[in-house]
């Protein structure tokens, strides 16, 4: 066989070659684009549950909320009419107005036991965020409730595949110079087939590099 | 190889080159539209996931307004408590029972210890920026969710900015698509042709070329966080003023303007900061313009021109030139809003409107045509407030433009569509015989029917104007509607389905007020939707307490009790006590039976008087109205109240026919005691209205 033949030979495999290393890039790119849209969906998912949780939290704060308005209303009239019945002068009148305070002071007390102990401070208050952010707690046991997480790895698949399709860019770019080479005058198209063959090799290896960087195809094909 | 075949073989040699290279920009563009989409995909999550946030925040907000309504309500309940507890102690006092007294205010004490309790548990009541006013609070507690919807349209916009931009690199695929289907069909062409397709080719690429290097190079616009920021708290001083009139209104709007300015100038392509700033800029009425309606039609072109091209923007912008006078530019605009929307009355009505204010009466009547079959069409909810702002507008018009061509014709014709529809429920007018040759005004109406004190203007702090009119040819199944005016804004209506009056005579109907606000009010009758008659009374400006109206259970009593005063029904006394805030002035009301007369009874009070307070000294007395009852009759007395100070106190007594006697004491403190007399005591007097008195 004639050199030129054999050259011509060498340049349809390579062309041939590149791509079909293009083709699994392509299908790469596709798959990690998949993969990017679900980490969004995922982080969609997780943002309605922070809401939902946030949201069924809330309305138990409140419910301790309205207990505490409660028992501070019924404990302040309890120590007025305690108050007063301590400066009564008339004893009936005093027992009936301690009587009342007792009342109140069982209602307050009635009142309480919606607060969860957990929750106080010390002058009596319902921490809220403590509140809130046990309630999170307890809800990521079940529920994703990280969106974060799962942005970042959508723009990490993301990049991925732009990575990839850089990639592909690159190997367009080498069956460019192959077909060039393919073309041109014996003094070029040594010069076009090497060029071809470098470009081909450095898209190959910085996919090489940015997947291996990230572990083998995130989780496989 | 001849000439003619080496040239063939460069040539082709060539397209096959175009077409690698071709092919290689190709796959840069696509790669470029790859990265737009996958733009377009993340805004457009982000702007989901932020509508989300933004309706957890909305339902927070509530649920947290919600709560310090609750802990305010409940203050308010405690500190009524309060208040009644002294009142209750100011009649035992009354009563000559000091320990009940003492009850009372040991009482009162406690609540006020309860009440403080509570001041500490919401914002409501321990910030006075709130002033107890849970709008405005409901307001701030909305600024992130008002933050978070700024940011999911902001996220929106760049969404379909980065999908315009993916649509154009599409086109630009595809005629890279176009150019390698032209250089493949100059390879099987052997004429001069295929020269032409390969010139054809690399043009049509090299201004690809072009397209995607501006493509690639203009930005996607992006809201600033400090604009939006901003435009937040625009919003929201708006809403704050929406709620409010006058001074405070205007106070709102100049910082909603501040604001949404700033906004504007960190980002001049900032659209809804425009139609806010443009909202706070405008009037509500042509007769009552103070804001500068023109910068506010500027603002929403603005607006229009960054991309919020609704048609409520067009009716807006329509409304603002209409203010500014530019009658040719409201027209287009409302014309563009019902093209836009062809069921946006508002913008039919505005449109009829300012052609009517630009003479044009002709082309008039037909829009107003199609606005009312645009209110017949309208959400049940919505054509009250579309007749009545259609009604307001044209009564503006005549106001600020009497003898416009067409106006009372208009006017005439929908203030009785508008009447029909509120007897009927539909826009039929149905036949009557009904007429009301006359009508008159009077302040009070005695027990007989007999008009007191009839005058076409009243003193400031009126309370009552009944409304007089005769009437003849009116048959029974007649259904009649009485409207007043207020300076062209519908202040008040009476209806009824059918006529119980006879078929001729005289009766009357009563407009309330607490007082009645200064102004022109007109009066319009209505028999089966056709307007009978109109007349006009004037209320004169000058101080007046606000007052709200009170009915007391006991008595059925009906008067007006300034804001803020206590009242309170005392159980076992048939007596009603009403207390001002500072606790120095009062009425005290009570009723008994009795076969004395008027004088008689007052003589035994004054008796009674002298017993509890013997250094008490009377004076002048006379007959006094009260409620249009007969004979009813005062005396003033002047005694020392327990700390020694001087007050003043007016005794009066009135028997009606069925032997039920009405006894009233209002004491003041002499110091100012005129003052008091004339702005409170003698309104809530005359306020007074006794069940089987009125009509």
């Amino acid at each position: 066989m004639p050199n030129a033949d054999r050259f011509r030979t060498a340049i349809a495999i390579a062309i041939a070659a590149t791509s079909v290393v293009g083709a699994v890039l392509a299908g790469t790119a596709a798959h990690v684009t998949s993969l990017a849209t679900d980490a969004q969906s995922d982080g969609f998912i997780a943002v309605v549950n922070v809401q939902n949780t946030d949201a069924t939290s809330r309305t138990s704060l409140y419910q301790q909320l309205r207990a505490l308005v409660d028992q501070r209303h019924n404990l302040a009239m309890a120590d007025a009419l305690e108050a007063d019945a301590a400066s009564a002068t008339d004893p009936a009148a005093a027992a009936s107005l301690r009587a009342q305070a007792e009342e109140y002071r069982a209602a307050a007390q009635a009142a309480e036991t919606f607060l969860s102990p957990a929750y106080r401070t010390a002058d009596g208050e319902v921490d809220q965020d403590l509140f809130l952010q046990d309630q999170r707690s307890f809800a990521a046991k079940h529920k994703d409730l990280e969106p974060a997480d799962d942005y970042a790895a959508s723009t990490t698949q993301r990049s991925r595949a732009l990575a990839l399709v850089a990639s592909l860019i690159g190997l367009s770019t080498a069956v460019l110079f192959f077909t060039l080479a393919e073309q041109s005058r014996a003094g070029w198209r040594t010069a076009f087939f090497v060029a071809g063959l470098v470009i081909a090799a450095c898209a190959v290896c910085g996919t090489l590099a940015v997947e291996f960087g990230r572990g083998w195809f995130g989780g496989g094909l | 190889m001849t000439p003619s075949a080496s040239l063939v073989r460069r040539f082709q040699s060539w397209v096959t080159l175009s077409m690698a290279a071709v092919t290689v920009w190709a796959a840069v563009v696509g790669a470029l539209q790859s990265h737009a989409s996958h733009q377009q995909s993340d805004a457009d999550e982000r702007s989901r996931t932020l509508a989300v946030v933004a309706m957890g925040e909305l339902l927070s907000a509530e649920q947290q307004a919600a709560h310090e309504l609750d802990v305010y309500t409940r203050w308010v309940e405690t500190t009524a408590q309060a208040r009644q507890a002294r009142a209750a102690a100011q009649a035992a006092r009354l009563l000559q029972d000091e320990s009940a007294a003492a009850a009372h205010e040991q009482s009162a004490a406690r609540w006020d210890r309860v009440a403080e309790a509570l001041q500490a548990l919401s914002p409501l009541l321990s910030d006075p920026d709130y002033a107890g006013d849970d709008r405005i609070y409901r307001e701030q507690a909305s600024r992130q969710s008002y933050l978070e919807h700024e940011r999911q349209e902001a996220a929106s916009r760049a969404s379909r900015g980065w999908g315009s931009k993916a649509d154009l690199y599409v086109a630009v695929i595809t005629s890279l698509a176009v150019v390698l289907f032209l250089f493949g069909l100059s390879l099987t062409i052997d004429n001069w042709l295929r020269y032409m397709f390969v010139a054809v080719g690399w043009t049509m690429t090299a201004v690809t070329v072009a397209w995607v290097l501006v493509l690639a190079v203009v930005p996607v616009y992006a809201t600033p966080e400090d604009a939006m920021a901003r435009m937040v708290e625009g919003q929201i001083a708006v809403n704050i003023g929406s709620y409010l009139e006058g001074d405070e209104q205007a106070v709102w709007y100049g910082r909603a303007v501040d604001e949404l300015t700033e906004a504007i100038s960190i980002d001049e392509l900032y659209a809804s900061a425009y139609e806010w700033r443009a909202q706070a800029q405008l009037d509500a009425r042509l007769r009552d313009r103070r804001f500068d309606n023109a910068a506010a039609a500027a603002d929403y072109r603005q607006a229009i021109a960054g991309g919020n091209d609704h048609a409520i923007t067009y009716t807006n912008l329509g409304w603002a030139l209409y203010l500014a006078d530019d009658y040719a530019g409201s027209i287009q605009a409302s014309q563009t809003a019902v093209q836009l929307k062809s069921d946006e009355c508002v913008a039919h009505f505005n449109l009829g409107l300012a052609l009517l204010a630009s003479e044009r009466a002709t082309e008039a009547r037909p829009a107003y045509d199609r606005a009312i079959g645009c209110i017949v069409e309208a959400p049940t909810r919505e054509r009250d407030w579309l007749f009545e702002a259609a009604v307001t507008d044209l009564l503006d018009l005549q106001y600020v433009r009497p003898g416009t061509d067409g106006l009372a014709e208009m006017l005439e014709r929908i203030k009785e569509l508008s009447a029909a529809y509120e007897l009927f429920g539909s826009i039929a007018l149905r036949a009557t015989d009904g007429e009301v040759p006359a009508v008159r005004f009077a302040e009070n109406i005695a027990v007989d029917g007999t008009p007191l004190d009839v005058a076409d203007t009243f003193a400031p702090g009126t309370s009552a104007v009944y409304t007089l009119f005769e009437y003849r040819g009116v048959a029974p199944e007649t259904s009649w509607l009485v409207r007043w005016y207020r300076n062209g804004a519908l202040y008040d209506r009476l209806q009824s389905a059918e006529w119980s009056y006879g078929e001729s005579g005289e009766t009357w109907v009563v407009v309330y007020g607490s007082p009645l606000p200064p102004g022109r009010y007109d009066a319009d009758f209505y028999f089966n939707g056709h307007r009978v008659a109109s007349d006009r009374f004037d209320v004169e400006a000058g101080e007046a307490v606000p007052m709200e109206r009170f009915t007391s259970g006991v008595f059925q009593l009906t008067l007006n009790v300034p804001v803020g005063w206590t009242t309170r029904e005392v159980s076992g006394e048939d007596a009603s006590l009403i207390v001002s805030r500072d606790e120095r002035t009062y009425l005290y009301y009570y009723t008994q039976r009795t076969s004395s007369t008027s004088r008689e009874l007052l003589q035994d009070l004054q008796a009674a008087w002298q017993q509890t307070y013997p250094d008490v000294t009377f004076g002048e007395g006379g007959e006094f109205y009260l409620g249009g009852l007969p004979g009813a009759v005062y005396v003033t007395a002047w005694h020392n109240d327990a700390s020694g100070s001087p007050v003043l106190t007016y005794l009066i007594a009135a028997v009606d026919e069925s032997g039920l006697a009405r006894l009233i004491w209002m004491q003041m403190p002499q110091a100012g005691s005129d003052e008091t007399y004339a702005q409170y005591l003698l309104p809530m007097i005359k306020s007074i209205e006794f069940a089987g008195t009125g009509g």
